[in-house]
């Protein structure tokens, strides 16, 4: 990996007398840890990294970063999937990761104000003690900030029912490129003129900085049962989703993990319990009150058993649900065992098309000699195959990224999206002419540049930085979007 | 050539007339299909008209009165269901298409679409996205802009562009969907959207008591808050002489007849209405906000905890136009419909107290100078040169008619 022009020494100087010495990072050794995030396959390292402490040491830096033309890519924990958090061709890193307070918990108003650094699950733990959660639960929810959340409109198990980040989001304190800050808090409901909160939500570091977050929080649910539904088929088990769906059941989250998937998981450390002679498990939450939760269980074991399900056990207390649900959260990490690399796809589909998608999914990674894991969203058709790889292997590589793409290609063809809750970042972006015409990513361009004027924020991330036209006649990646091998 | 000749030449009889604001009436087309439309719109922008978008302008109140208006496009011939896939639980639609039908359709599937809207037969699709309409339903099943999945807008130099999709989850690219949903047409017009639908439940009940004050009333809904899970809406409505409390419940049998029971520990005597007598109640409390053809004159938004001295301290200003109200105190939204217009000093003694309180006051059938003046007085919104940008952005001519939300943007 090449390394990057250092900072000049002057600018350097400037960022660590607003951020402290501890807050910048400047040698090459610890660069090389910001190098990428989530996504291995692509790296840059950064010119440098600046921890801004709150709004105002951001405001500060951003307006220095602009002033000398150095473009910035925000970053929270590096949890990301795409690529998003890699810095730009001469770029600098700013992370949110100390920006970790709680501001203000309301449980009256069931809303919270914290930094954009603070932990997801932190987030919930502050709220639990007043009968509140906060529903976002990606799998990485035990080091993933609030603000990565709301740059990526994260999801998870639970947003089956609860939705996206956006849908939790009432506001935002966010810091533009020349370091204005702009605060899109509100105390009300609604907006006061356009929805830029709800705009700025999911645009994945390129509108600004957010730094401060105000989301509403949920009650707990008087009561939540954990099941385990198990299947010979993931066929099986995809139909049994389609048929809960149409039958307008609706647990709170309702999850597949395959073989594959069951076998890394019960040899990790995050052994769940799940039983090896499943060819695939279902795995729900249902929440209510106790009567409610014994109905939903009853006509959920039906639709199941209809499908095919030889057993459905219920956790028998919050210990084997805490165990069950780490199981599947540790299912990206659980897959180490298999090989040492894994590419986390992330597509939507139909809910009545899982079962075609999943196959061919399957079918493309046997036909390129793939092993491919399958966990994922499925009551909310939200794929998320997952193909072992060495990325020391740069024949392997190329496979893995065939398969991601043709994977993505079929999914968007039957109706689906590039995307449930990763983003786009830098591995999806050329993807987006696929699933959008060369107007709309023009007016979503124009959108952009109402934000950043001067593209200055995350400028390679998210749209094609070629006209649909010529990535269509040169479908290879461009030399952006080159990952290392 | 006159402006209403040319419209009469591209759509021949199909032009009205918009009258509802006084002063020279403004032509109304109504095209039937989009390549229509975007001809409208092509031939709009090129001759520098200003358009109003419009479906069937039950709504136009909703937003200020812009300055000048050449054209109104109205989608009310856009009409029909695109896809509907029971088993998917995602409904797309043309924007002309009234709620009340949409309604229907998905009723007779088992499902429910929200908002429930009062005119829901003449209220449109894309006029409902427009101005952001909050429904009676709302505490239930949150605001419409969570709900609409995805739209496709024409843009006023004719271009179809499209945001989001019919998945009930999808990241990929900006949503612009979420600044149309609110922006009153003055980002483009919307042509079609996909909307999340619900499950109606089992069983609906609607739980009624007469309160004898608005003090009894807000500690019996801030009781039921805390103790009744997820109603569909709670909600007081009448006046001060004549209050009603209204529990509407909604879901799987055993959990409503539960919840209906921890509602009457707290309300004591109360009527619980089922099956269709909950839903004719129900739906005349939707139609109860647009009265005699009027909607309330004021909205007020504000936090759960600060709602009831919001309230307050309306009605003390406004003590001597006695008011009647839809209060839903568990969001924090309330609707105040005055016997007497209040005049300008008494408009802008409520309007300064409810934000001094945090909250926002939205008014509505005042005179629009008037009307315009209070959202002045509340300043420019937070961002409003992010605004104006984007506006410009997707709209470079101004050919839509403004200023809708606010006479910065």
């Amino acid at each position: 990996m090449r390394s990057p022009a250092p900072l000049d020494p002057d600018l350097l100087g400037d960022l660590a007398g607003i951020v402290g010495e501890r807050g910048l990072v400047s040698r090459a050794t610890r660069l090389s840890t910001y190098a990428a995030d989530g996504l291995a396959l692509f790296e840059r390292t950064p010119r440098a990294v600046v921890l801004p402490r709150d709004t105002d040491e951001a405001s500060r830096v951003l307006a220095r970063l602009f002033a000398a033309g150095v473009p910035v890519s925000a970053r929270g924990s590096g949890t990301g999937l795409t690529g998003g958090a890699t810095a730009a061709e001469g770029g600098v890193v700013v992370s949110t990761a100390r920006m970790r307070d709680v501001i203000e918990l309301s449980p009256l108003d069931r809303r919270a104000r914290v930094q954009a650094g603070v932990v997801n699950v932190d987030l919930s733990a502050a709220a639990f003690e007043h009968g509140l959660f906060y529903a976002p639960d990606p799998s990485s929810q035990q080091a993933c900030t609030i603000g990565g959340n709301v740059a990526n409109n994260s999801g998870g198990p639970h947003c089956f029912r609860y939705g996206n980040t956006a849908r939790h989001l009432l506001g935002a304190v966010v810091v533009l490129a020349d370091g204005e800050v702009l605060d899109l808090t509100r105390t009300t409901n609604d907006p006061f003129g356009l929805d830029l909160v709800g705009n700025l939500c999911g645009s994945e570091g390129t509108f600004g900085l957010v730094t401060e977050v105000v989301v509403n929080l949920e009650p707990l649910p008087e009561r939540v049962e954990t099941l385990l539904v198990l299947f010979r088929e993931l066929d099986e088990a995809c139909d049994a989703v389609s048929d809960l769906i149409a039958e307008r059941l609706e647990p709170s989250a309702i999850e597949i993990l395959d073989r594959l998937t069951i076998e890394a998981v019960e040899a990790s450390v995050y052994a769940a319990g799940y039983p090896q002679d499943a060819g695939a498990v279902m795995l729900c939450d249902v929440e209510g009150t106790r009567p409610e939760v014994d109905a939903i269980v009853l006509d959920l074991e039906r639709i199941a058993r209809a499908r095919g399900a030889f057993d459905v056990r219920r956790a028998a207390d919050a210990d084997e649900r805490k165990r069950l649900w780490a199981g599947r959260k540790g299912a990206f990490g659980a897959m180490g065992r298999v090989a040492p690399d894994l590419y986390v796809a992330d597509a939507v589909v139909p809910r009545t098309k899982l079962r075609e998608l999943v196959r061919h999914a399957s079918a493309v990674c046997r036909e390129l000699d793939l092993k491919l894991a399958n966990v994922f969203h499925a009551g909310d058709g939200n794929l998320h195959p997952n193909i072992c790889y060495d990325r020391r292997d740069p024949d392997e590589v190329r496979r893995v990224l065939e398969a991601g793409s043709r994977i993505i290609a079929a999914c968007v063809e039957a109706g689906g999206s590039l995307t449930g809750e990763h983003g786009i970042g830098l591995e999806k972006r050329d993807h987006m002419c696929e699933l959008f015409d060369q107007d709309t990513l023009d007016a979503m361009g124009a959108v952009r540049s109402a934000w950043d004027p001067e593209r200055r924020l995350n400028p390679d991330k998210l749209l094609p930085v070629r006209r649909c036209s010529e990535i269509h006649a040169d479908p290879s990646t461009t030399e952006r979007v080159v990952p290392r091998a | 050539m006159s402006l209403t000749t040319r419209v009469e030449e591209l759509l021949g009889d199909r032009v009205g007339r918009l009258t509802h604001w006084g002063g020279d009436a403004v032509p109304i087309a109504s095209p039937r299909d989009e390549a229509e439309l975007v001809t409208l719109l092509r031939t709009a922008t090129a001759d520098g008209l200003r358009v109003l978008p419009i479906g069937n302008g039950t709504k136009l109140d909703h937003a200020l009165v812009p300055e000048r208006v050449d054209l109104a496009v109205s989608t009310r011939r856009l009409v029909g269901i695109t896809a509907y896939d029971p088993a998917e639980g995602v409904l797309t639609a043309r924007a002309g298409t009234s709620l009340r039908s949409l309604r229907e359709t998905v009723e007779a599937q088992a499902h429910h679409l929200s908002p429930e809207v009062a005119r829901g037969d003449r209220a449109t699709l894309g006029g409902a996205i427009g101005a952001a309409s909050i429904g009676a339903d709302r505490l239930g099943h949150g605001p419409l802009r969570d709900r609409v999945l995805g739209v496709r807008v024409a843009l006023s130099d004719g271009r179809i562009v499209k945001s989001g999709g019919a998945l009930v989850k999808d990241v990929a690219g900006y949503d612009l969907h979420r600044l149309v949903c609110g922006a009153h047409g003055t980002l483009g017009v919307v042509v079609e959207a996909s909307l999340r639908l619900a499950s109606p439940g089992e069983l609906r009940v609607l739980v009624r008591r007469r309160v004898a004050s608005l003090d009894e009333g807000l500690a019996l809904c801030a009781q039921l808050r805390a103790d009744v899970a997820a109603p569909r809406a709670l909600r007081l409505d009448g006046d001060a002489s004549k209050l009603w409390l209204t529990l509407d419940l909604a879901g799987r049998r055993v959990a409503v007849e539960a919840a209906v029971d921890a509602a009457l520990a707290h309300l004591g005597e109360a009527h619980a209405l089922k099956g269709d007598g909950a839903r004719r109640v129900g739906d005349e409390l939707t139609e109860a906000r647009r009265e005699r053809g009027q909607w309330p004159h004021l909205c007020v938004d504000a936090l759960p905890s600060r709602f009831e001295a919001v309230v307050a301290a309306v009605l003390e200003r406004g003590a001597s136009l006695g008011a009647r109200f839809e209060l839903h105190p568990a969001l924090g939204l309330g609707w105040l419909r005055f016997e007497r217009a209040p005049g300008r000093e008494t408009a802008h003694a409520i309007d300064r107290a409810v934000r001094e309180l945090g909250a926002a006051p939205r008014w509505c059938g005042l005179a629009p100078a008037l009307r315009t003046e209070l959202v002045v007085a509340s300043g420019a919104p937070a961002g409003a040169a992010i605004m104006r940008r984007v506006r410009l952005a997707l709209d470079p001519t101004e050919t839509f008619a403004g200023p809708r939300l606010h006479p910065d943007l």
